[in-house]
């Protein structure tokens, strides 16, 4: 679980990482805006970042606002925290992407439980990701079940994209997750097993009478 | 006399910030004694050039790092610059930086005195 702290007044950046590192996080930190969004270009961004807001240069608004015009999935955590208390503040800090905004002065009791639920939400993303994955893996698999099938109006093979007629339990069997296994329906087991039972029966009847059937 | 506080840091404010971790406020203490007198230079260089928003950055990021270390005093005093350069009051500001290097020296001459440690042992053992 990887952190960013990005602050740049040095005491306040160490006592983050302090605070994290003994939390059991991996921390890494930037001393401004400019920095923080090179790490976020990178290959390998961060999972969550600690913002401050007021900076030099690219102050933490606008870093929020860039990250989330990124667009990368899996999006990232964010979480300000500043001095900046007023409603409106906070307000505008949530609107530009901010997932979660804390006031200094805090306990780091607060930071920690925080965190910890911005780890929570990002496995429950992630969950939420690899289900809706699951699904559309489904979906297509399903699809390839759709469309206008040839089938022979006698013996019921169906002919597949490459034009080789197949036994109809073949091709399901081939464009679905769907296995056979074989039975006899009621109505064929009337209309074809059961002469085949009376048939069977006369000629064991015949063979013990001696009759030539 | 002028009504402050004897002593210019409130240990007990720190330990509450650090959760009680006396290395860290240590280590803290030295950054801010090599960082602090620098951003009064910077406070002053701000307002030479006349650039109202640095000032104001610099008071803000000096009174951050002084209420984590319980200098309340000299964080209040950096609040004060803040908020007046945020505002575009500047006629003030040479009394409100001179109040900040008045209270940085004091928080300065606390945490020179090696002394300082004892009454932060004396502070975790109350």
């Amino acid at each position: 679980m990887r952190v960013l702290i990005v602050d740049d007044e040095p005491i306040v950046r160490r006592l983050h990482e302090a605070s994290l590192t003994g939390w059991g996080y991996q921390v890494a930190s930037a001393a401004g805006g400019e920095q923080a969004w090179e790490i976020f270009q990178s290959d390998d961004p961060p999972e969550l970042a600690i913002l401050d807001w007021t900076m030099p240069g690219m102050d933490g608004l606008e870093l929020c606002t860039r990250i989330r015009a990124l667009g990368r999935e899996p999006k990232p955590y964010l979480i300000f925290v500043t001095a900046k208390a007023r409603t409106q503040d906070i307000v505008t800090g949530l609107r530009a992407g901010a997932d979660d905004y804390i006031v200094k002065p805090f306990e780091r009791e607060e930071l920690h439980a925080r965190v910890q639920v911005g780890f929570r939400m990002l496995a429950l993303q992630a969950a939420l990701a690899d289900r809706v994955r699951e699904l559309e893996e489904a979906l297509a698999r399903v699809k390839q079940l759709q469309g206008l099938l040839p089938i022979c109006s006698y013996c019921k093979k169906v002919r597949d994209d490459r034009n080789y007629w197949q036994q109809v339990e073949t091709y399901i069997e081939g464009h679905s997750d769907a296995q056979f296994t074989h039975g006899i329906c009621p109505d064929c087991r009337e209309k074809y097993v059961a002469p085949e039972l009376e048939r069977l029966r006369r000629i064991r009847e015949a063979g013990q009478s001696g009759t030539q059937l | 006399m002028d009504g402050a506080p004897e002593c210019p840091v409130d240990l007990a404010v720190a330990m509450r910030w650090l959760g009680g971790d006396r290395a860290l406020l240590c280590e803290l203490v030295g950054i801010f004694v090599d960082d602090g007198p620098k951003r009064v230079q910077a406070i002053r260089s701000a307002l030479t050039a006349d650039d109202v928003r640095q000032v104001e950055h610099v008071a803000h990021s000096l009174k951050g790092s002084s209420a984590i270390l319980g200098a309340t005093r000299l964080s209040t005093a950096a609040l004060a610059l803040e908020d007046a350069a945020h505002d575009g009051h500047t006629e003030n500001t040479p009394e409100l930086v001179a109040a900040i290097a008045r209270e940085l020296d004091r928080v300065m001459e606390f945490f020179a005195d090696p002394g300082w440690t004892d009454r932060l042992d004396r502070e975790v053992a109350s």
